[in-house]
C-alpha cells in the first residue's frame, strides 16, 4: 500500500510541474492554479437574502417585512444601511478583517420559480434551464487546465455544475461496509489489464487515502449525522482540510439545502436562523481547517434564487427572484456590501413580489474569476458562460 | 464457451448465471431472436393502477394546500416504490432479458423523471408500462405518439402549462407557450441536436402542440386529452410543411413526419449503435441501421434484428460498460437467490448510491452512455464496495473460481481467475468476480 501512495504522490506532483507550464493555450494567467483556491458553496432552495442580510436603512423596511422584519437592536450592523442576521456573527469577523463581500438584490437570469430548473441555469451558466451540457465549473477546469485531480465535489454525486468533459472527482462519506485493505488490493491487480479502470481506480484511492488522511478515520462512513444538516460543517472542514493540502485538489464544491422556508422561517430564532448558523459555522470551519491557505482562497456562496419581498400567509416567503450572494476568503477585497439597491417600494419590487435583481450573479463569478485566475474576458464571456458578452464583470473584488 | 455467448447474455441480455450459460452458447444469435419473434410478450405482468387513475390524483397537486401536497406525493411515491419493485423482479427472473433491456433503452431515450417534480413519482412505471413496453418491437412512430400523449411526459416538460397565445383560454387567461416539449422531442427525441431544426421550428412546433393536455381536476380529472379552448388556431409551418390541420390532427400529422425524417433515422441509429455496439460506433455500422430505419418504416424490431446480424457486433467482447441498473440485475441474475432474501427497499437504497435510481435522470436527455460516464472515481469506488457487500449477503461456501469459470467462459482474463483462486475468502472471492473488469463491462 505505501509503494502505490507513494506512486500516486509522486504522479500528482509530476503532473502539478507539468501543468505550471501548460496553461490555456495563448493565454498568461497572472495566478497559476497551483496555489490559488476556489470553493462554490449552493444554497439550494431558494435562500431569503433579506433574512441574511436585512437592509435596515431603507425605510420601507421594516413595513414591507412584517412579521419577518428583524429588528436593528439584533442585527450585526456591518454597514449603515445593511445587517447580518445574528446567527451570522461569524460573517461579520470575517467582514471586519476584509474577508467577506455581500452582493444583495443579485440574481442569476432565470425568471420563472422552479428550484429545479432555477437551479440548472445556476449551475450551467446558461440562460435556459437545459441549455448547456456541461456546469460552468467544469468548464473553468477545462479552461485553466488544471490536472486531473484538481476539482472535487464533497457530497454524494456530481452537482450539476461540475458536470462536463473535464475530469472531476466527487467525494462523500461512504454509506457501504468497510471493504479490507487485501481485497482493495486483489481489485488493484485484477484491473491492471484494463487501462480505464486501472486508471481511475488508482485515483479512487487516492481520494480514499486522502480522506482518512484528512478525517482520521471516523467520519469516513456515512452516519445519522452524516445526512443531518450538520454535514455541511463537518463537510467544509474536511474540505478545508484537503484543499490545505501541497497535493490536494484546488476546486471545490459544498452543498447546503434547507432554504426553502414556506413556512414558519422565524426571526432572530426559528428554522431559518438555524440554517443560517449553519452555513456560518460551515465558512468559519472552512477557514480554519484551510489554514494558511486560506490568504489564496475565494469562496462563492450562491443560491437559485431569493424569495418574495413580504411575508406569506404562514410566516414564511415564497420563490421569489433577487437574493444575496456572498462572497469569503483571504484573497477578497472585501468588507463590503457590493450593490445597486433597486429599494423596497411596491413600485421598486418586480412583478411587485420580489426584490428586483439589479447584479448578474454572472457578473459577480466572472469579477471572481477574472481577478483570482487571471482569465481573460473572451474566455469568461465564450467558454465560462457562453454568450454572455452583453454581461458585465464587477471590478474590485479580489486582492491583486 | 465462446465470446459470442456471452455477448448474448451481457450485451443484450442483463446477464446470466453459470447453467444459462450453456443454454445460451449453443445458439447465441438464436437465443436472441427468440426473443424478438412476433406474439413475445412486452408487458409486465401484474395488477398496476392505470394512467388515468394516478393521472387524476396528480392533477390535484396544483389546488392542494401543504398537508395535501405532501399526501399527494407520499402517495405517489409509495406508488413509484411497488412498481420499480415489480420491474426489478421482471428484470431478474425474465427469460426475455432483451426485451428488458430494449425497454430500459427506449425509456431512456424518451426519459421521464420525477427529480424537481416529485408529485409526478406515481406515473413514472405506468409511463413505462404504457408508452413504452407496447412499442419496443414495433413502430418508432407508434412510440413517439405514446410518449407525448402520456400525462408523464405532458407534465415533465411542460406541455400542461403551454397556452396558444391566441386560443380563447390563452387569450382569457393572458397564457403563452412554454417551448420545453417542442424543443426536447426535436433535440433529444427525433431529429438530434444537429438534426437541422431553427429555433423558429421550436416554437411552431409549441404551437402545434398546444392543447395537448391532462384532463382538468374541475372535469373529474383523469388522463391524457387534447383541448380545444387551448390550442393555438390556425397553419403553422415546421420544418419548411405547412401543417393546416385542426385541432388534435395537426400535432400527430407533425410527430409522424419527425418520426420518419432522416435525421430522425440517424439520430436513432447512432443512439442504438452506441448501446449496442461500442461507445464509439463506425460510420458504417451506423449507415446499415439508418437503412434499416428508413426502408422498415421505423421498425423497431427490425433495428434490433439488423443488430443481431451484423458482424462487427460480435468481434469485441467487452466495449460497453454495464450501468449501475444493469450491473445490479445481472449480479441478482447470477446467483439463485431466494425470494425476499434481499428487500427491494435496499436494492433502492443500493440504486441511490450508485447514482442510477430508475427515473431519476439528471436531465431530459437522460443517463448518458459511454464508459467515461460511468467511472468517475467515486463510483468506481462505490462499485468495489457495492460488490463486497453483495457477495458478504451471498455467503459463497467455497471459493467461486470454478462458478466464474462457467459464468465467464472464454472472456475471462487468466490473471482474473488467478486472483480470484487467491482470494483470502470465498466472499472476496466472489466480490472480486463481480468486480472485475469483465463482469463490469459488456
Amino acid at each position: 500500500m505505501v509503494s502505490r501512495r507513494d506512486f500516486i504522490k509522486g504522479m500528482c506532483s509530476t503532473a502539478a510541474l507539468a501543468m505550471a507550464g501548460t496553461l490555456y493555450p495563448g493565454m498568461v494567467f497572472a495566478n497559476a492554479i497551483t496555489d490559488r483556491r476556489l470553493v462554490v458553496v449552493i444554497l439550494r432552495g431558494g435562500m431569503d437574502g433579506m433574512a441574511a442580510l436585512a437592509p435596515y436603512g431603507d425605510k420601507d423596511y421594516t413595513n414591507l417585512r412584517g412579521d419577518l422584519a428583524l429588528s436593528s437592536d439584533a442585527l450585526l450592523r456591518v454597514d449603515p444601511f445593511f445587517g447580518l442576521h445574528p446567527s451570522l456573527e461569524p460573517f461579520a469577523k470575517l467582514y471586519e478583517k476584509g474577508e467577506m463581500i455581500a452582493i444583495p438584490a443579485s440574481a442569476s437570469p432565470y425568471r420563472e420559480r422552479s428550484h429545479f430548473d432555477a437551479q440548472n441555469v445556476l449551475e450551467l451558466g446558461s440562460n435556459s434551464p437545459n441549455g448547456l451540457d456541461s456546469g460552468w465549473l467544469n468548464r473553468l477546469v477545462g479552461a485553466i487546465n488544471a490536472n486531473e485531480d484538481a476539482a472535487l465535489a464533497f457530497g454524494q454525486g456530481l452537482p450539476t455544475i461540475m458536470r462536463g468533459s473535464a475530469s472531476v472527482n466527487s467525494w462523500a462519506p461512504s454509506a457501504l461496509p468497510d471493504v479490507g485493505e487485501d481485497y482493495l488490493s486483489l481489485v488493484e491487480k485484477v484491473y491492471a489489464h484494463d487501462k480505464v479502470f486501472s486508471k481511475n481506480f488508482a485515483k479512487a484511492i487516492n481520494i480514499q487515502d486522502m480522506s482518512m488522511d484528512a478525517m482520521k478515520g471516523n467520519e469516513r462512513k456515512m452516519t445519522r449525522k452524516s445526512r443531518s444538516p450538520q454535514a455541511f460543517v463537518t463537510m467544509s472542514k474536511t474540505a478545508g482540510q484537503w484543499l490545505a493540502r501541497p497535493d490536494g485538489p484546488r476546486i471545490a464544491t459544498l452543498e447546503l439545502g434547507g432554504w426553502d422556508t414556506h413556512v414558519q422561517q422565524g426571526t432572530e430564532g426559528g428554522r431559518m436562523a438555524n440554517n443560517l448558523s449553519l452555513f456560518a459555522r460551515g465558512i468559519d470551519e472552512l477557514k480554519s481547517s484551510l489554514g494558511s491557505a486560506w490568504s489564496k482562497t475565494a469562496v462563492i456562496a450562491i443560491t437559485e434564487f431569493g424569495r418574495t419581498a413580504r411575508p406569506n400567509g404562514n410566516r414564511g416567503t415564497d420563490h421569489g427572484t433577487a437574493g444575496t450572494a456572498f462572497l469569503f476568503g483571504g484573497a477578497l477585497k472585501g468588507g463590503r456590501v457590493v450593490h445597486k439597491w433597486p429599494g423596497l417600494k411596491s413600485a421598486d419590487l418586480y412583478q411587485g413580489r420580489d426584490l428586483r435583481p439589479t447584479i448578474d450573479i454572472r457578473e459577480v463569478v466572472k469579477g471572481v474569476l477574472s481577478e483570482h485566475y487571471g482569465i481573460p474576458q473572451s474566455v469568461l464571456s465564450q467558454q465560462i458562460y457562453p454568450d454572455s458578452r452583453n454581461v458585465g464583470l464587477v471590478k474590485g473584488l479580489i486582492r491583486t | 464457451m465462446t465470446y459470442q455467448s456471452y455477448i448474448a447474455a451481457h450485451r443484450f441480455g442483463l446477464g446470466a448465471g453459470g447453467g444459462d450459460m450453456r443454454g445460451i452458447s449453443q445458439n447465441p444469435k438464436g437465443w436472441l431472436k427468440a426473443q424478438i419473434k412476433s406474439g413475445t410478450q412486452t408487458a409486465l405482468a401484474g395488477s398496476f393502477k392505470t394512467t388515468d387513475e394516478i393521472t387524476r390524483q396528480v392533477s390535484k397537486i396544483k389546488a392542494a394546500k401543504q398537508a395535501e401536497r405532501r399526501k399527494i406525493i407520499k402517495q405517489g411515491v409509495a406508488l413509484y416504490s411497488d412498481e420499480m419493485e415489480a420491474r426489478f423482479q421482471h428484470a431478474i427472473k425474465t427469460e426475455t432479458p432483451l426485451i428488458e433491456r430494449l425497454v430500459m433503452f427506449w425509456s431512456n431515450h424518451f426519459a421521464v423523471s420525477f427529480k424537481g417534480k416529485p408529485y409526478i413519482a406515481g406515473l413514472m412505471g405506468a409511463y413505462e408500462r404504457d408508452a413504452i413496453r407496447p412499442h419496443v418491437l414495433g413502430k418508432f412512430s407508434d412510440m413517439l405518439r405514446a410518449v407525448v400523449e402520456h400525462p408523464a411526459m405532458l407534465v415533465y416538460l411542460d406541455n400542461v402549462q403551454s397556452f396558444g397565445p391566441n386560443s380563447v383560454a390563452g387569450k382569457r387567461r393572458n397564457r403563452g407557450l412554454n417551448e420545453n416539449l417542442a424543443r426536447e422531442i426535436l433535440e433529444l427525441h427525433t431529429l438530434g441536436v444537429d438534426g437541422g431544426y431553427t429555433q423558429k421550428d421550436v416554437i411552431e412546433f409549441a404551437k402545434i402542440l398546444t392543447g395537448w393536455t391532462i384532463k382538468p381536476p374541475r372535469q373529474g380529472g383523469g388522463g391524457f386529452e387534447f383541448i380545444k379552448y387551448i390550442h393555438e388556431p390556425g397553419e403553422h409551418v415546421l420544418l419548411g410543411k405547412k401543417y393546416n390541420q385542426s385541432n388534435q390532427a395537426q400535432g400527430i400529422a407533425a410527430l409522424n413526419d419527425l418520426a420518419r425524417h432522416p435525421s430522425t433515422a440517424r439520430f436513432i441509429a447512432t443512439k442504438m449503435a452506441r448501446h449496442f455496439i461500442s461507445d464509439n460506433p463506425s460510420k458504417t455500422s451506423i449507415r446499415k441501421l439508418e437503412r434499416t430505419f428508413i426502408n422498415s418504416d421505423g421498425d423497431l424490431r427490425s433495428m434490433v434484428d439488423t443488430l443481431i446480424n451484423m458482424p462487427e457486433v460480435w468481434k469485441n467482447p467487452l466495449p460497453k460498460i454495464k450501468k449501475p441498473y444493469e450491473m445490479v440485475v445481472s449480479c441478482f441474475r447470477l446467483m439463485d437467490i431466494p425470494d425476499n432474501k434481499i428487500p427491494f427497499k435496499r436494492v433502492a437504497q443500493s440504486l441511490a448510491l450508485l447514482d442510477h435510481l430508475p427515473f431519476q435522470a439528471p436531465s431530459p436527455k437522460g443517463w448518458p452512455d459511454t464508459t467515461d460516464d460511468w467511472l468517475s472515481p467515486n463510483a468506481m469506488m462505490n462499485r468495489v464496495e457495492w460488490c463486497h457487500a453483495f457477495a458478504q449477503i451471498i455467503r459463497p461456501k467455497e471459493n467461486p473460481l470454478d462458478f466464474a469459470r462457467g459464468a465467464f467462459g472464454s472472456v475471462v482474463s487468466a490473471d482474473t481467475l488467478t486472483w480470484i483462486e487467491r482470494a483470502p475468502s470465498p466472499v472476496d472471492g466472489l466480490a472480486l468476480m463481480l468486480a472485475s473488469p469483465e463482469w463490469q463491462r459488456r
